[in-house]
C-alpha cells in the first residue's frame, strides 16, 4: 500500500500547492472480453475437464472484463516553450468471470519538454498483483496448486528528438522489476532494457512508428543450489513493434489504426533438471487493431481488438505444447476529457 | 526556482517510499556439507560420537569419520566359519558402544551382531537373532555383556528381548555369542514396519494398514503392554517417538502427528499433514522435522506447534531412504550416498 498512499500524497501536493495551471484530466470507463484469461494450451483446454485444479475454481475459460481509469496531467513550471509535466494514471480492472483477476495499476510521468517532439521523460508504471493462473507451489507440495500473482514496477527514462518537420525518434533505458506473491517469489526477476522508436508522419494523415525493445531479464533470487524449485529463469529477448494510425475524420470513424507487437525470448537455463525453461524460447505476437470515435467534443469512444499468440521452442514436445497459447480480446472504452482550471 | 526545488523533493520522497522489494516466502535452505560416497545405497546410519555406522546397500557396511568426512572402515562382507560372505543388501544398522557391537540386517532378514572395537576386523557372532523381514529395531545396552533389543517383525509383531554375552572355549579357541535370556513376542494384527522408544517408558510401533501402536513399559526388559492403536489413512511405515508424541510416516497418505494423550483417552485428537506427499521416513530435532520422500528428496517442516506444521520446503537431493540429526547438521541417507546437509532457518 506505499505506492499507492504515495501516489496519493504526490497529486494532493501538485494539485493543492502549486494549482496556479489546469489540470487536465480525463474518465475512462472500459469493457472487454478476453478469451483466454489463463493463457491455456490447447492441451490444457482438453485437460481441464479431467483435472479441475487449474481452473483455479473457475467454471470458465473467458471473461467479461471491465476497467475504471483516471488519467491527468499538470504543468507545474514553464518559461517561453520549456515546460514541466506532470502526469498520473490510476486504473481499476476486474475480471467479472475470474474472481483472482482483479488488480489495480498506475504510473507517474515527469516530463521536460523544450518544443514539439523534445521532450526528455521519467516514466513510472506500477502493475499491482496481476493474477497470471494457478500453478502447482513445488516449494512444500508435489500437487496443490497456488494462485500466482505478480508485481510489476517499471521505470524508464525517454529522450525523444525531432529529426525533422516528419521524422522524430526516441531512445531510452528502463528497468523493470518483476517480483511476485507468495508462494512463487522464485520467480522473480529484475529486467533491464533499452528503448528505441523512429516515428514519420505522413502528410499529416499517417503516424508510422517502428520500435525496438531488448530486453535482458536477470534472475539473481535462488542462488543456493537447494532452495526448493530452483530453477533458472534468466531470459533474453527483442521485442519489436509496428504501430500505424490513421486520421479519417469521417462521419463514422475519427481515427483508425493498427500494430503489430512480436516479442522472441530465449531463455538461459541449460539444467537437464530442468526441462521447463532448459533451451526454452517463444515468439509471442500480438496483432491489434482500433477504430475511434468522438460523440461529443470531450467524450469518445474506442473500439479494439487483440489476436495474441504464443509460440514455444523446446527440444521437448511436451514444453512446445504446454507453453503456446492464443488468445483473443475486444474492448470497448469510452474516454471524457475534463480541464480542471479553478485556480 | 522554489517551486521546482519543492517539486523533486516531492517526487524523491514519492521515489524513495515507493521501492520495490522482493517478497519473502519464510521458506528454509538446505547447504550441502558434503556428500560421503559410500558406493551403494546408504539406507541407515547410526551416530557414535561423530562416527557414522552406515548401511551401505550391497557394499555393506562401513564407518565414517564424519568430522573429516573419511572412511574409517570397509567391510563388504565377513568370515563366518572360515568362509567370506559378502553382504547381500543392508538395510538397518544399530551401534552398541558399550558392549563394542554392531547390529545389522539386510532386507527382510534377521539381525546379526558384530564385535568392532575400531580395529581393520569385523567380527561376526554367531547365530542370528529376532527373525526373518525385521523392518527395524532399537537396542539398548543395559551393562557390559547385555543389551535389550525390540524390533518390528513384519510377519509377527514386536520381538523383543535382552540378550547376555556368553563366553566358551573349545580346544582353546574362545567362542562368543549372545544369548537370549528373556523376552518374548507380541503378536499385532497389522504388519510391524518401524519402531522407535525412548528407553524408558514407551515403545511405539507402525503397523501398516493399521495404523501406529503404543506400548508401555515400566522399566527396560519389562514386558510390554499395549496401550491403544491408533488407525491412520495410508501404510503406516516408520515412527518417531517424542516427549509429547509420535510422527508417523504413512507412505503416500503423507504423515501424522498424533499426541500420546490420544492413546490414552482415545480422543483420536491427532493432525495429518504432507497430504500429497510420499513419506518414508520421518527424523525430528526441537522444531524441525524432515521428511524423507524417496525420488522427491526431503521436505522440512517447522513443528514448533506439532498440531499444526508448517511447511518450509521441499528439497530435490536425489533419492533420500532416512535422515538422522547429527549436531547441527542432517545426515541423509541417500542413493548418491551419505549426505550432509545444513538447514537455514
Amino acid at each position: 500500500m506505499k505506492i499507492v498512499k504515495s501516489i496519493i500524497l504526490v497529486f494532493i501536493n501538485y494539485i493543492f500547492i502549486y494549482a496556479s495551471t489546469p489540470i487536465e484530466y480525463s474518465l475512462h470507463l472500459d469493457s472487454g472480453y478476453d478469451s483466454n484469461v489463463m493463457r491455456f494450451s490447447h492441451e490444457e483446454f482438453s485437460e481441464a475437464y479431467i483435472d479441475r485444479q487449474i481452473m483455479g475454481g473457475e467454471n470458465t475459460f473467458d471473461s467479461f472484463i471491465y476497467r475504471l481509469g483516471i488519467k491527468g496531467e499538470k504543468s507545474i513550471w514553464n518559461k517561453g516553450k520549456k515546460n514541466i509535466f506532470i502526469g498520473g494514471n490510476y486504473f481499476w480492472s476486474n475480471y467479472n468471470n475470474n474472481k483472482h483477476k482483479k488488480y489495480w495499476s498506475g504510473g507517474f510521468d515527469l516530463t521536460f519538454k523544450w518544443g514539439p517532439y523534445n521532450n526528455f521523460k521519467y516514466v513510472l508504471r506500477n502493475l499491482n498483483s496481476y493474477y497470471l493462473r494457478h500453478y502447482i507451489n513445488r516449494d512444500i507440495s508435489v500437487s496443490d496448486m497456488a494462485p500466482c500473482f505478480f508485481s510489476d514496477r517499471n521505470q524508464k527514462l525517454v529522450l525523444t528528438k525531432r529529426i525533422n518537420r516528419r521524422h522524430w525518434f526516441s531512445v531510452g533505458c528502463g528497468y523493470l522489476q518483476r517480483y511476485y506473491d507468495r508462494p512463487f517469489t522464485e520467480f522473480d526477476l529484475d529486467i533491464y532494457y533499452l528503448h528505441f522508436r523512429i516515428n514519420k508522419k505522413i502528410k499529416k494523415i499517417i503516424n508510422i512508428s517502428f520500435q525496438i525493445e531488448p530486453y535482458q531479464a536477470k534472475d539473481f533470487f535462488n542462488e543456493n543450489k537447494y532452495l526448493p524449485s530452483n530453477f533458472h529463469r534468466s531470459y533474453e529477448s527483442l521485442e519489436w513493434y509496428i504501430p500505424v494510425s490513421i486520421k479519417l475524420d469521417n462521419i463514422f470513424v475519427e481515427k483508425t489504426g493498427f500494430s503489430f507487437k512480436k516479442e522472441s525470448r530465449y531463455y538461459e537455463a541449460e539444467d537437464p533438471d530442468d526441462p521447463l525453461h532448459t533451451g526454452r524460447g517463444h515468439i509471442d505476437s500480438k496483432y491489434d487493431f482500433w477504430i475511434k470515435k468522438g460523440l461529443l467534443e470531450t467524450v469518445s469512444i474506442t473500439l479494439s481488438a487483440r489476436y495474441r499468440t504464443r509460440k514455444t521452442q523446446s527440444a521437448y514436445d511436451w514444453v512446445k505444447e504446454l507453453k503456446s497459447f492464443e488468445q483473443i480480446q475486444f474492448w470497448f472504452n469510452i474516454d471524457w476529457d475534463l480541464v480542471y482550471d479553478r485556480y | 526556482m522554489i517551486v521546482i526545488k519543492n517539486s523533486f523533493i516531492s517526487i524523491a520522497l514519492f521515489l524513495v517510499i515507493s521501492c520495490s522489494k522482493p517478497n519473502n516466502e519464510d521458506l528454509w535452505s538446505v547447504s550441502e556439507e558434503s556428500i560421503l560416497e559410500t558406493g551403494g545405497f546408504a539406507r541407515d546410519v547410526d551416530i557414535r560420537a561423530d562416527n557414522a555406522f552406515v548401511a551401505a546397500g550391497q557394499s555393506g557396511l562401513q564407518v565414517w569419520d564424519l568430522l573429516s568426512g573419511s572412511k574409517l572402515n570397509d567391510f563388504p562382507g565377513y568370515k563366518e566359519a572360515g568362509e567370506f560372505l559378502e553382504f547381500d543388501d543392508l538395510a538397518l544398522v544399530a551401534r552398541d558402544s558399550l558392549n563394542n557391537l554392531i547390529f545389522v540386517s539386510e532386507s527382510n532378514k534377521d539381525v546379526k551382531i558384530f564385535y568392532f572395537d575400531h580395529g581393520d576386523s569385523l567380527y561376526y557372532r554367531s547365530p542370528p537373532i529376532m527373525s526373518a523381514r525385521t523392518r527395524g529395531l532399537k537396542s539398548y545396552p543395559t551393562f557390559k555383556g547385555q543389551f535389550i533389543m525390540f524390533t518390528a517383525d513384519n510377519d509377527d509383531g514386536m520381538k523383543w528381548g535382552f540378550f547376555n554375552r556368553d563366553s566358551s572355549n573349545i580346544l582353546g579357541i574362545e567362542l562368543i555369542s549372545w544369548v537370549i535370556e528373556g523376552g518374548g513376542e507380541i503378536y499385532t494384527p497389522g504388519k510391524a514396519n518401524g519402531i522407535d522408544s525412548d528407553g524408558l517408558g514407551f515403545i511405539v510401533m507402525a503397523v501398516d494398514q493399521m495404523g501406529v501402536e503404543l506400548y508401555s513399559i515400566d522399566s527396560l526388559g519389562s514386558e510390554p503392554v499395549l496401550v491403544n492403536r491408533i488407525d491412520t489413512e495410508g501404510n503406516a511405515e516408520k515412527v518417531v517417538l517424542t516427549s509429547d508424541g509420535i510422527f508417523v510416516a504413512c507412505d503416500d497418505a503423507g504423515a501424522y502427528y498424533i499426541p500420546k494423550s490420544s492413546f490414552f483417552n482415545g480422543d483420536n485428537n491427532h493432525n495429518r499433514f504432507a497430504q500429497d506427499l510420499t513419506v518414508d521416513h520421518i527424523s525430528i530435532k526441537e522444531n524441525i522435522a524432515v521428511l524423507s520422500l524417496g525420488p522427491k528428496g526431503i521436505a522440512i517442516y517447522d513443528v514448533s506447534d506439532p498440531l499444526s506444521p508448517i511447511e518450509r520446503g521441499i528439497f530435490s537431493i536425489g533419492y533420500a531412504y532416512k535422515t538422522k540429526f547429527w549436531n547441527d547438521n542432517l545426515l541423509v541417507c541417500s542413493r548418491e550416498g551419505l549426505q550432509i546437509l545444513s538447514i537455514g532457518q
